[in-house]
């Protein structure tokens, strides 16, 4: 998440536009509106739960399925991003299967989505590390 | 080079490396978070150096806790010297749903019941204005932190309690 809604806020000027050209990205945006949404629209809850184990269900199918090209992936890393910031609105505890997805794609940055750019690289980097931060300092024990 | 299964493998950093993770990694966190455009903005700035300067507060707080360094009054004096430093965070502050995490660990290393209390209810105020259930969720985690850990000695070991992603 970031501090000031201004111009250089990734969300909304990578992220958003991603989600018209990516399905995966699309879903993940969908889940957590929908989760956000819940209170107001108890309906909305279902579907948000069965779109987001659809999504787990698609990363771990790509990633057993060997083609590191699409793990390793824009689509992927913007994914697991967008689902931490939903497991911050529901308050699950899914995070703890979710971040060491993250930790991985950071450890092979190497491979890591060659397709973005610098700007595009350095946010979602920023979102990643913020997350590393805030779970290494409270869940310490756990990795 | 096969990547396959490793993005559901455990990862691969351990705790002293989370520990020089956490110490390090603070300057990129502030290098994006805010950027230089923040500080020449009249309607932001203010908040941005509160935030940087209770981030850091919060981190040596924890660092401290966890490293064991505090003596007698010294813990005291070091959250009242972050309360101090949010008070002039309101509800309609621009960017003020930024710290959760400095009030959590704010609240979960006093051991002052005015502290406690103070932190708890910023974390409410921002809960108000986000909706976002972790937040919910670390009020539940801080009770029981103070119940098995009442000298705000949590951050030796964070794991007494069930994990929460508060942000």
């Amino acid at each position: 998440m970031v501090v000031f809604d201004s111009g250089s806020n990734g969300y909304r000027n990578f992220l958003l536009p991603l989600a018209y050209e990516d399905d995966l990205v699309q879903r993940a945006v969908s889940v957590v509106a929908a989760f956000h949404m819940a209170p107001q629209r108890p309906d909305l809850l279902p579907v948000a739960e069965k779109g987001l184990s659809s999504i787990i269900q698609r990363l771990r199918a790509d990633a057993f399925a060997g083609e590191s090209n699409k793990v390793f992936s824009m689509s992927t890393w913007a994914t697991v991003i967008l689902l931490l910031v939903g497991e911050t609105v529901t308050g699950s505890q899914d995070f703890i299967h979710l971040y060491p997805m993250l930790t991985n794609l950071l450890s092979h940055n190497e491979v890591l989505a060659p397709e973005l750019t610098l700007v595009q690289r350095r946010f979602l980097l920023q979102q990643s590390r913020m997350y590393v931060v805030h779970f290494v300092s409270i869940n310490l024990e756990l990795i | 080079m096969n990547h396959r299964f490793q993005l559901f493998t455990p990862p691969l950093l351990d705790s002293s490396q989370g520990c020089e993770t956490f110490q390090k990694d603070l300057s990129f966190y502030f290098d994006f978070m805010f950027s230089k455009e923040c500080f020449g903005d009249p309607c932001v700035a203010e908040e941005a150096i509160v935030y940087q300067d209770a981030i850091k507060q919060a981190r040596h707080i924890y660092m401290r806790q966890a490293l064991g360094n505090y003596h007698s009054g010294q813990l005291h004096e070091d959250v009242e010297k972050l309360r101090l430093m949010v008070i002039p965070i309101q509800s309609d502050s621009p960017g003020m749903h930024t710290l959760p995490w400095v009030y959590f660990i704010a609240a979960a290393s006093s051991e002052d019941q005015y502290h406690r209390t103070f932190f708890t209810s910023r974390l409410a105020q921002v809960y108000q204005k986000t909706r976002m259930n972790s937040i919910l969720v670390a009020l539940k985690r801080l009770e029981q932190i103070w119940l098995l850990q009442p000298s705000g000695e949590w951050a030796r070991n964070p794991s007494l309690v069930n994990p929460v992603l508060i942000i």
